[in-house]
């Protein structure tokens, strides 16, 4: 099967297209053009016109974007209304009354995704039971409907109290709306999600609906320009739960791909995982502003649904109850500005230069001193070969940005650009601890899956501090989103808040919950026409001891579940709890979501080993610098070329490994370059 | 901390930094400041993870934080500021009640809640685990502070105690766990004084969890960097914040600036108590002066003095922290000083249960001080309250107790950076409220409302945050305390900016008959009927006449004033 992976970020766009018959050694072409806002379709048609690629060279097209979450954060989501319970309106205004700015009085909320005008009320109400205690008045619709067609609204949320326990208002109101207006866009809070708090899941139902539009008019475009290349096969769009599923399921939910190329990221390590027999896995994604990173046990990946836009320790952001990769985003990149607080300390991050001005060295007229520049200034980076040679670096400009805090702290530049690189490292350090550490999980049974720009960097640093023991750079490192969503299985995950006691006596009753989920997926499936031939379903149940509030979510098995394997999970969830939270508790556990993921798997892509031509390791070696590796002191050192490593090979620290848009720094232990190309550094 | 007294003053001051010789590494510096925000904040993740009651799992009604051997705050989780700065008084007397510093060992977990020493009222109970490396070298403490919902008191929540005794069981430094272990003998004692012991065994279980956790992670940071090595950091980290303190201060001219602030009552007697706080600004330090505070009252609003500091220390961070988490280092300019027995350091047995309702005040007093000399450095005054209710009663179906506590939020004060927000008062700002889906499957009420009203806020250049109505209406029988507090007079506006609607609350019972209602103990609130908090706006700042018209037309278009409103205050349209 001939598959073709696009992924549009901000800036660039990537494509990967996979042919299994190609002769080796050419079944993997890659592509990185421009991406072409706000039209992004035409990106991933250059991308296909670059590589020559035409429609019947694709059996699977799959595609990631930033769209959703581009349009979130910059709030051009189209003109959206909210029709909620009577007296509740403000409950997107009012939220919880947090703020996480606690030394800031003057702190500012964010701002409502709907106006106050804009947000309308009816008369009903269900209580958390599910029973109807006042009839939704129906006739209240066709007024409230005018006002906002008068107002030019192009879409509309539904949500109502306790709806995720009975939707049956939220339905009635949407046909009602669809009749009276069959043009908007209009979308219930129960669709998106069946877990009980109101502010989160109508915060959820507005960003939905001011993105809805976005989304049907993004993938009906590109739908129609891939058939105009040709092409008549299945195209499907990755989502942020870490699945695929297919262009018309996910028009009309757009929301589920607010975190597609991160969770593509993620997949991606687990794919190379399962390909190398590596299956603990911590992965850390280091692109301009931000370090991500996520951790895979067992080659399961962990998702959330309490994922948060736009949350900084400082910022409530705005809540999103969709089911999300679990990542821990920090704001350290390359573009991160090295600067000096109020009483003189430097800190680096969350600022960002970003690409634009971008680091001082790039000489486009940033003034600030960032990560990408330290690593220049200790020889980490070739100035000679700045981003593939694209970019002369400009020392001057670099050396001045560097001069001004160095005359403040009254250090020499080396000593800034070492201090700069240490506490990003500590920065990010921090953030792999939340993943790890925090949870219990301890980092010496895991490898460190590094990509993005910066991955190859900071790896071996940060691996050593958490004393990982094995460092892995991807072959293709910078596409990397990209080959982790050809090889992902089509999902679709439901959470449904169904609180019960989990006791022998109602094992029954959950396995008929989980049965009775399962037939709504495979019918959905069926009717969205998806093949279903080899579908799966994972389940999970978040859980908690009686009477606390927070859960831990543990995974269940799929078969029949009798008083014995009640008794199973019961025994797994207080494992996963101790592990977690270090002790065990003999009381009651309360099950409160019941979770189900439907899987159709995707035939896994196995790529071709790339040849061996017998080339000597030295004959790899573009030239020598001195480097300075910080605390492992400076050395003078070898440069390898990546392009012409063989598997097999052995490079000892201490090295770079250079590649076009990105460096690998190797300052301990040696690396070996394995069967596939990927780069396996020892620390 | 260095306490000067003599028979009628006492002044409070941070410990002086010490030289310790050696200049620590600033990158060094920052990594383990990085280190011991992450430790403390892992104490609060398993606090709230772990525990039973909405009250720390919503509300997060607790203050998680590391000391190192002198009792300077090391790192603090973001939590509820109030409660920031008392907890070294906490370990302080929790240690001293227990035997002194020679008589801990590893393992240990003293519970203590004396309101006299830990500022607060005796629900808030301070669990502390001294921290020892491996070769039993004392390197620290681990604190929590947190609120558990029933410790015996006259009522599961008061407004007219008369002596602290009135207030519930009190502990006053035991160990609670020995050397690891738990002791049975003290767990035993303290559930049976709760009319909620399966709440507060999980609680406490919860509690000590997290300390365990802190003290934990303080070894293996101190292993790391090494004990020589790790105290000279920390001297580093409190002149860091001593320094960024400073330098605010030094750009405020020299002066004694007064704030006014006003109770509405003590709970027992209903008469309003004026009182007043003065700053005093002298080069880089600054003076907290509550010695002309009212008498000792009666009534439980007396705030014990680790309060009083505290809050004062957290209205300075606020103002002059650089928007920094606080350490010990941050308080060295900042000298409080109080009048022994008078309502901001009251003596035992004075009863002390809403200490927080004068505490949360003087914050907001201390700003007011500020304005007379810079109103651009802070915000109007909000609507000055957590309009707390705090419920309890007998479940029909069950028979089973169920009690429930929550603040609310109340519109804020405009400031020069734009109109105030609708969100928890200052001094509680990490708290949240509960979700009403989650509520009305807990406690037997539907809430009827929960939505702005027109009008309620202050008007200015910048508008205060707007009140707003939340109504419950009762499926069973029930209790309220309701804890409403500046309910008779209104936010103050700044720099020409006009007042808010002032908090109240009004109870309609099933016969249509309406009652106003602001502080009382075990109100009894029968089925059907429907009790309102009505919360208070934000002052505004600057004149009205200064608002953009635009910014008036966008006020009417949501709704949030009407026109006559707009007219009065905004003139001609």
């Amino acid at each position: 099967m001939k598959r073709v992976a696009t992924d549009v970020g901000g800036t660039f766009t990537d494509l990967v297209h996979f042919d299994p018959e190609a002769a080796p050694g050419s079944s993997i072409v890659c592509a990185k053009v421009d991406s072409t806002p706000p039209g992004f379709e035409h990106g991933v048609m250059n991308a296909l016109a670059k590589t020559q690629i035409r429609g019947e060279d694709m059996d699977f097209f799959v595609h990631g974007s930033t769209i959703i979450i581009n349009t979130l954060t910059e709030r051009k989501g189209v003109k959206t209304a909210l029709i909620t319970t009577r007296g509740f309106r403000d409950v997107l205004e009012i939220a919880r009354g947090n703020r996480p700015d606690l030394f800031n009085f003057r702190y500012r909320k964010p701002e409502p995704l709907v106006p106050r005008y804009l947000r309308r009320e009816v008369t009903e109400r269900i209580d958390y039971k599910g029973n109807v205690l006042t009839p939704l008045k129906t006739g209240e619709l066709r007024p409230l409907v005018d006002e906002l067609r008068v107002e030019g609204v192009d879409a509309i949320a539904v949500c109502f109290l306790h709806a995720y326990r009975n939707p049956d208002h939220e339905l009635a109101a949407v046909r009602e709306i669809q009749r009276l207006w069959p043009e908007v866009a209009v979308i219930a809070s129960h669709v998106l999600s069946r877990e009980w708090r109101e502010y989160e899941r109508t915060n959820t139902t507005a960003a939905a609906a001011s993105v809805q539009p976005v989304a049907y008019g993004y993938l009906s475009g590109l739908e129609a320009s891939l058939a105009d290349r040709g092409f008549s096969k299945s195209a499907y769009v990755m989502l942020s739960n870490g699945g695929i599923d297919t262009f018309a399921a996910v028009r009309n939910k757009g929301i589920t791909m607010v975190e597609s190329g991160p969770a593509a990221g993620v997949f991606g390590a687990a794919t190379l995982g399962r390909l190398t027999g590596t299956q603990n896995l911590i992965t850390l994604d280091i692109g301009g502003t931000t370090a991500k990173c996520s951790l895979i046990e067992n080659g399961r990946v962990r998702l959330t649904n309490k994922y948060v836009l736009e949350r900084t320790p400082r910022y409530a952001g705005y809540p999103l109850l969709v089911p999300v990769v679990d990542i821990v985003e920090i704001g350290n990149g390359g573009g991160s500005i090295a600067w000096l607080d109020d009483a003189g300390k430097l800190r680096v991050g969350p600022r960002s230069a970003g690409a634009d001005p971008g680091p001082a060295a790039y000489g486009r007229g940033g003034k600030d001193f960032t990560t990408t520049d330290a690593h220049l200034l200790t020889g980490r980076i070739d100035p000679g070969h700045f981003l593939g040679g694209e970019i002369k670096v400009d020392l001057d400009a670099m050396n001045e940005a560097a001069g001004r805090l160095c005359k403040v702290m009254n250090v020499s530049r080396e000593e800034l650009a070492r201090g700069v690189i240490r506490i990003a490292n500590n920065n990010m350090v921090n953030a792999l601890k939340l993943v790890s550490l925090n949870r219990g999980y301890d980092p010496r049974d895991f490898s460190l899956v590094v990509f993005g720009g910066g991955g190859g960097l900071h790896g071996t640093d940060l691996a050593r501090t958490l004393q990982i023991p094995e460092v892995i750079v991807p072959v293709n490192a910078s596409v990397f989103s990209c080959w982790g969503m050809m090889q992902t299985d089509l999902r679709r995950d439901r959470i449904v808040s169904v609180p019960l006691v989990l006791a022998v006596t109602n094992a029954s009753e959950v396995d008929t919950t989980f049965r009775k989920l399962e037939m709504q997926l495979r019918a959905e499936l069926e009717s969205d026409r998806v093949d279903t031939a080899g579908l799966g379903f994972q389940r999970m149940l978040d859980m908690r001891y009686e009477g606390q509030e927070h859960t831990v979510k543990v995974d269940v098995p799929d078969r029949l579940i009798n008083a014995e394997v009640v008794e199973q999970i019961q025994e797994k969830f207080r494992d996963d709890y101790e592990r977690e939270y270090s002790y065990r508790l003999s009381s009651q556990i309360e099950v409160v979501n019941f979770h189900v993921a439907a899987v159709v798997p995707v035939e896994q892509v196995m790529p071709a080993k790339p040849g061996k031509t017998g080339r000597g390791v030295k004959d790899c070696i573009r030239s020598e610098r001195q480097v300075d590796f910080g605390p492992l002191d400076v050395h003078r050192c070898a440069i390898y070329e990546r392009a012409l490593l063989e598997p097999g090979m052995l490079i000892e620290a201490p090295a770079i490994i250079d590649e076009p848009d990105t460096t690998i720094v190797v300052d301990s232990g040696r690396a070996r370059v394995d069967d596939f190309g990927n780069i396996r550094i020892e620390v | 901390m260095d306490t000067l007294a003599d028979s009628e003053i006492r002044i409070y001051r941070a410990l002086p930094g010490t030289d310790t010789g050696t200049d620590a590494d600033p990158v060094q510096t920052e990594i383990v400041r990085h280190s011991l925000n992450s430790a403390a904040n892992q104490m609060k993740r398993t606090l709230i993870r772990t525990s039973f009651s909405p009250v720390i799992y919503e509300v997060l009604d607790f203050a998680a934080a590391l000391y190192d051997t002198k009792v300077r705050l090391l790192a603090q989780a973001p939590s509820i500021p109030l409660f920031m700065g008392t907890l070294n008084f906490c370990v302080e007397a929790a240690v001293e009640g227990s035997g002194g510093v020679d008589n801990l060992e590893p393992g240990d977990v003293i519970l203590y809640n004396w309101p006299f020493g830990t500022g607060s009222h005796a629900q808030d109970t301070a669990m502390i685990q001294p921290v020892f490396t491996d070769d039993g070298t004392l390197v620290g403490y681990s604190a929590i502070k947190a609120h558990w919902l029933d410790i015996g008191a006259i009522a599961p929540y008061c407004t007219d105690t008369k002596d602290v005794f009135q207030e519930g069981t009190f502990f006053p430094g035991v160990k609670l766990y020995r050397g690891g272990k738990l002791v049975d003998d003290i767990h035993r004692f303290v559930l049976a004084n709760s009319r909620m012991p399966a709440f507060v065994a999980g609680d406490i279980l919860a509690q000590a969890t997290a300390v365990s956790i802190g003290a934990r992670n303080l070894v293996r940071i101190v292993d790391r960097y090494g004990l020589e090595v790790f105290r000279n950091t920390v001297e580093r980290i409190f002149d860091h914040g001593e320094a960024t303190v400073r330098s605010y201060f030094e750009k405020i001219p020299d002066g004694r600036y007064v704030g006014h602030g006003m109770m509405d009552n003590n709970g027992v007697d209903d008469k309003p108590i004026p009182f007043n706080v003065i700053v005093e600004v002298r080069g880089s330090s600054v003076r907290v002066d509550f010695t002309n505070s009212p008498e000792v009252q009666p009534g439980p609003v007396n705030c014990p003095v680790a309060s009083t500091v505290s809050a004062s220390r957290v209205a300075i961070t606020m103002l002059a922290g650089g928007n920094q988490a606080p350490c010990d280092g941050h308080f060295r300019p900042v000298e409080i000083v109080t009048r022994r027995n008078s309502m901001f350091d009251p003596n035992p047995p004075a009863p002390c249960f809403l200490y927080g309702w004068p505490a949360m005040q003087s914050m907001e007093v201390i700003y007011h001080a500020m304005s007379k000399v810079n109103p651009e450095t802070v915000p109007a005054c909000s609507g000055g309250d957590l309009c707390a209710l705090v419920w309890w009663g007998t479940r029909q179906d069950t028979g089973e107790m169920w009690g429930d506590g929550s603040p609310f939020p109340v519109g804020h004060g405009g400031s020069i950076s734009g109109d105030g927000s609708t969100m928890m008062h200052a001094a509680e700002a990490a708290t949240r409220f509960a979700s009403m889906e989650v509520m009305e499957s807990k406690f037997p009420w539907v809430v009827e409302q929960c939505q702005f009203v027109q009008d309620s806020c202050g008007a200015g250049k910048y508008r205060g945050g707007m009140g707003y109505d939340l109504g419950f209406e009762l499926l069973e029988d029930a209790y309220c305390t309701p804890t409403l507090e500046r309910t008779r007079t209104r936010p103050w506006g700044l720099a020409g900016g006009g007042e808010a609607r002032a908090n109240s609350g009004t109870l309609r019972y099933p016969d249509g008959r309406v009652e106003a209602f602001t502080k009382a103990t075990g109100l009894p609130v029968p089925k059907g009927a429907v009790l309102t908090i009505h919360a208070g706006g934000g002052g505004g700042y600057g004149p009205p006449e200064q608002r953009a018209s635009e910014e008036v037309e966008a006020d009417l278009k949501e709704g949030y004033i009407t026109e006559a409103f707009a007219r009065e205050h905004y003139g001609n349209l």
